[in-house]
C-alpha cells in the first residue's frame, strides 16, 4: 500500500514495510525465540522540504525507527529508500556516502559531543571524513556553519563542557549542517533543554530550514513542540504508525481514539481551559507481549469484541489522513 | 483566614564549593495554607529543589549554609536536633521525587517497604500495618492491592511505583507533601493519571501540597498558587489564574510566551534572549536584568524590592515609586 499518494509534491525517502525485531531470549518451555516488535510494519513517505513529526509514548519505537531509517541498526526486514536508492542494501563504503545526504541529531546534547576534541575539531571533522574540503580550508567552513547556528567564532577553541545546554545543541546543529545534508533526523532535540532555550532552538531549525530547504523529520514526545515545527505528524504506540496526516487536521480532527486520549492529555498552561480528558486506563503494554488484534485494544474505552480478534490496517479516512482502526 | 501550615521567612541557601560561593536560594519567603496547593516553577537550576529539600531537611549542611525560618505549625524546623527532625520528616511533612525507580530500594518488596513508613512513626501490631498499607494502596488507586504487596519495585511499571512512592508519603497523614517533579519522568498519558490522582487526594484528605514543576501546564492543571523561581528567588507569586492571565514580572511574561502552545502554531516562538546567569556569579542587581526587556539604570544596580498588591507579590523594579 502506498500512503499519501495524493500529496503532490516530490518524494524524497521512502519507508517500506520497516520492520526491527530484537531478539529476546528464548521462551521457558520451547524453543521459540521472543521479540521485541519496536519497529512493525512502518510505511511512511517524506516529502522534500517538509517537517514530519513522529509522537508516541516511550517504548513506542520512535528513536528505534530513527536510528533504523539512518541505518544505523540494520532492520529485521524492509526498505528504506532515498532518492531511488535502496540504503538498506547498500554496501558499508556506499552507505558512508550516502549519510552525508542524511544527518542526525540527537536527545542529549552532553554525551553527543566528544568531551576531549574542541569545537574546532568536532567542526572540521564532517569536511575531512567526507573529504569536502582539505584540512586548513576546514576550519574557515567551520567557523561558517557556526555563525549561522549563531555562536561566537571565540567558541572554536573551547571544550564542550565549557558550554550551556542549548549551546551545546547549537553545536551538534552545526555538526549536522556541515555536510550539507538534505534530510536532517531530530530525535527529542529539545527534551532536555528549558523552555525558554527550548524556544531559541526550535526558532533556528525553522529558520535553517526555511534558509537551507532542508527536510526534518521531528521525533518527539512533546506534542506542543511538534505541533509548532512539523508540517504532518505521525502518531505511533507500540512500534506501528496508528495516524497520520497533516498538522492542522490531525489537531483538529483527531480518528484514532489513541490519538484523541494523547492529545486530551497535554497539560495546557491555562488554568480556565476547558478539561475533557479521556483518561487512559493502565499502562502501555509491554512490546515483548503485543495484545493480539488491535494493539491499542486493551486501553481503548471503544473497544469493541472485535478490535481484539481482528489487526486492523493502516486506511485512509481523508485526504491525505491515514488511520489504523477497524471501527472507522 | 487560618493558620499557615507552613511558613517559610528569609530563606537563603548557599553552598561553598571549590569552583566559589554559589547563591542557590537567595531570601525567599512564603505561605503554605491547609489544603493549599502552591506551583513552584522555573527553569533548571533556578532553586527549586534546594528549597524543596531545605524545608524537609534534606541537604547536608555543610556544605549547604541555610538560614532564615521554616515554621512547620509553631516550631521552627531549622532549629529540631537531627532526631526531633526524624520524628517530622515522614510523618508530618513527606516528599516525593522525581524519579520513582531510584527512590524505592531495589531488595525488598513494596509491602515491606510501605509498613516500614508506618511501624517506625507509630506503633502498630504486624496486621494492622498489612491492613493499612493495603487500604492505602486502594486510595492511590492500585489494581489487587494484596498481591503488589508482595511484589518488587522492578516488577511494576513507572506510572505504578510513582503511586507506590505518593503511597508511601501519605500513609502517616502528613500536614504538607512535598511533590518534585513528579510526573516529569512519565508519559503524558499516565502524567495525566498521576496528577488526576494528587488533585483528587489534596481534596479528600485535605493535605497541603507543595508542587515542584518546570512544566507551565502542570503548574495550570494542579496549583491554587503560583510562585516564579529565577537564580534562587521568587520574582512573582499569585493565584494561579492572576499568573496566566496577567502575568506582571518581565521573566513570568517571557517564560509563559516560550511554551509552544496548541493552537496558533505558525511563526517564530518568542524567546528569552541569552542564558540563565551561573549562581556562582549573579550579576549585580536584579538577578534578570541582562536579560530583561525592561531595563533601567537602577535594576543593574540594586536588588529589587518585593511590592506586594493584595494576594500578589512581585519582585522587579518596575512596579515600585522609583520608575520613572
Amino acid at each position: 500500500m502506498k500512503a499519501q499518494s495524493n500529496y503532490d509534491n516530490e518524494v524524497l525517502m521512502e519507508v517500506r514495510n520497516l520492520k526491527k525485531w530484537f531478539q529476546a531470549g528464548k521462551g521457558p518451555f520451547n524453543n521459540n525465540k521472543i521479540y521485541v516488535k519496536a519497529v512493525d510494519d512502518v510505511n511512511l513517505d517524506i516529502y522534500r522540504g517538509e517537517t514530519l513529526g513522529i509522537v508516541g509514548e516511550s517504548g513506542c519505537g520512535k528513536s528505534t525507527l530513527a536510528r533504523v531509517i539512518m541505518n544505523l541498526i540494520t532492520p529485521t526486514e524492509g526498505q528504506v529508500i532515498f532518492e531511488g536508492t535502496d540504503i538498506t542494501k547498500i554496501s558499508s563504503k556506499e552507505l558512508r556516502r550516502e549519510r552525508k545526504n542524511m544527518q542526525m541529531i540527537f536527545q542529549d546534547p552532553y554525551a553527543s559531543l566528544n568531551p576531549r576534541m574542541k569545537v574546532r575539531d568536532i567542526l572540521s571533522a564532517p569536511y575531512i571524513i567526507h573529504k569536502l574540503a582539505p584540512k586548513t580550508e576546514a576550519v574557515k567552513k567551520a567557523e561558517e556553519v557556526l555563525d549561522m547556528v549563531g555562536l561566537n567564532r571565540d567558541s572554536m577553541g573551547k571544550y564542550p563542557h565549557e558550554f550551556s545546554g542549548g549551546q551545546r545543541q547549537r553545536i551538534c546543529i552545526a555538526r549536522a549542517l556541515a555536510v550539507n545534508p538534505k534530510i536532517i533526523i531530530c530525535d527529542e532535540c529539545v527534551s532536555a533543554l528549558d523552555v525558554s532555550i527550548q524556544a531559541q532552538i526550535i526558532n533556528l531549525l525553522v529558520k535553517l530550514q526555511k534558509q537551507l530547504g532542508l527536510t526534518l523529520i521531528f521525533i518527539s514526545h512533546d506534542l506542543r513542540v511538534v505541533q509548532h515545527i512539523s508540517t504532518r505528524v505521525a502518531v505511533m504506540y507500540l512500534g506501528k504508525v496508528v495516524e497520520i496526516s497533516d498538522k492542522a487536521e490531525i489537531f483538529t480532527n483527531p480518528i484514532h481514539p489513541y490519538t484523541k486520549a494523547l492529545l486530551s492529555a497535554v497539560p495546557v498552561a491555562n488554568p480556565d481551559a476547558k478539561k475533557n480528558r479521556i483518561i487512559l486506563k493502565g499502562d502501555v503494554p509491554s512490546p515483548i507481549n503485543v495484545p493480539k488484534g488491535c494493539s491499542f485494544s486493551t486501553r481503548c474505552s471503544l473497544a469493541k469484541e472485535k478490535c481484539s480478534i481482528e489487526s486492523p490496517e493502516l486506511r485512509e479516512v481523508g485526504k491525505g489522513h491515514y488511520c489504523r482502526c477497524i471501527l472507522q | 483566614m487560618d493558620k499557615p501550615v507552613l511558613k517559610v521567612e528569609n530563606l537563603n541557601v548557599t553552598f561553598e564549593t571549590k569552583y566559589g560561593h554559589a547563591v542557590a536560594v537567595n531570601d525567599i519567603s512564603f505561605d503554605l495554607k491547609k489544603g493549599e496547593k502552591l506551583g513552584l516553577v522555573g527553569e533548571s537550576g533556578s532553586g527549586k529543589s534546594v528549597t524543596a529539600k531545605s524545608i524537609i531537611r534534606l541537604l547536608s549542611s555543610p556544605p549547604a549554609k541555610i538560614k532564615g525560618k521554616i515554621y512547620l505549625g509553631d516550631k521552627n524546623i531549622l532549629e529540631l536536633s537531627e532526631k526531633e527532625m526524624c520524628s517530622y520528616r515522614g510523618n508530618r511533612i513527606a516528599m516525593i521525587f522525581q524519579e520513582p525507580m531510584v527512590c524505592l530500594n531495589p531488595l525488598f518488596t513494596i509491602g515491606h517497604q510501605l509498613s516500614e513508613a508506618i511501624s517506625s512513626h507509630q506503633k502498630c501490631s504486624k496486621k494492622q500495618c498489612y491492613q493499612e498499607v493495603v487500604e492505602m494502596l486502594k486510595t492511590v488507586g492500585i489494581p489487587s492491592p494484596e498481591e503488589r504487596y508482595k511484589q518488587y519495585p522492578f516488577e511494576l511499571s513507572g506510572g505504578m511505583r510513582q503511586r507506590i512512592m505518593i503511597a508511601m508519603a501519605l500513609l502517616c497523614s502528613p500536614e504538607v507533601l512535598i511533590a518534585d517533579e513528579p510526573t516529569t519522568a512519565l508519559d503524558v498519558t499516565i502524567q495525566a493519571q498521576i496528577m488526576d490522582l494528587l488533585n483528587e487526594l489534596n481534596k479528600d484528605l485535605g493535605v497541603s501540597i507543595i508542587m515542584i514543576t518546570h512544566d507551565l501546564g502542570v503548574i495550570a492543571e494542579m496549583a491554587d498558587t503560583v510562585a516564579v523561581m529565577y537564580a534562587g528567588n521568587i520574582v512573582e507569586k499569585a493565584p494561579v489564574r492572576s499568573i496566566f492571565n496577567d502575568p506582571l514580572h518581565p521573566y513570568t511574561q517571557g517564560l509563559l510566551k516560550s511554551i509552544p502552545t496548541m493552537k496558533d502554531a505558525e511563526g517564530d516562538m518568542e524567546t528569552i534572549e541569552g542564558n540563565v546567569p551561573s549562581i556562582y556569579n549573579l550579576p549585580k542587581g536584579c538577578a534578570f536584568h541582562n536579560r530583561c526587556k525592561f531595563k533601567e539604570e537602577i535594576c543593574t544596580q540594586e536588588v529589587a524590592p518585593i511590592v506586594v498588591d493584595g494576594e500578589r507579590s512581585i519582585k522587579c523594579w518596575k512596579y515600585t515609586d522609583k520608575w520613572r
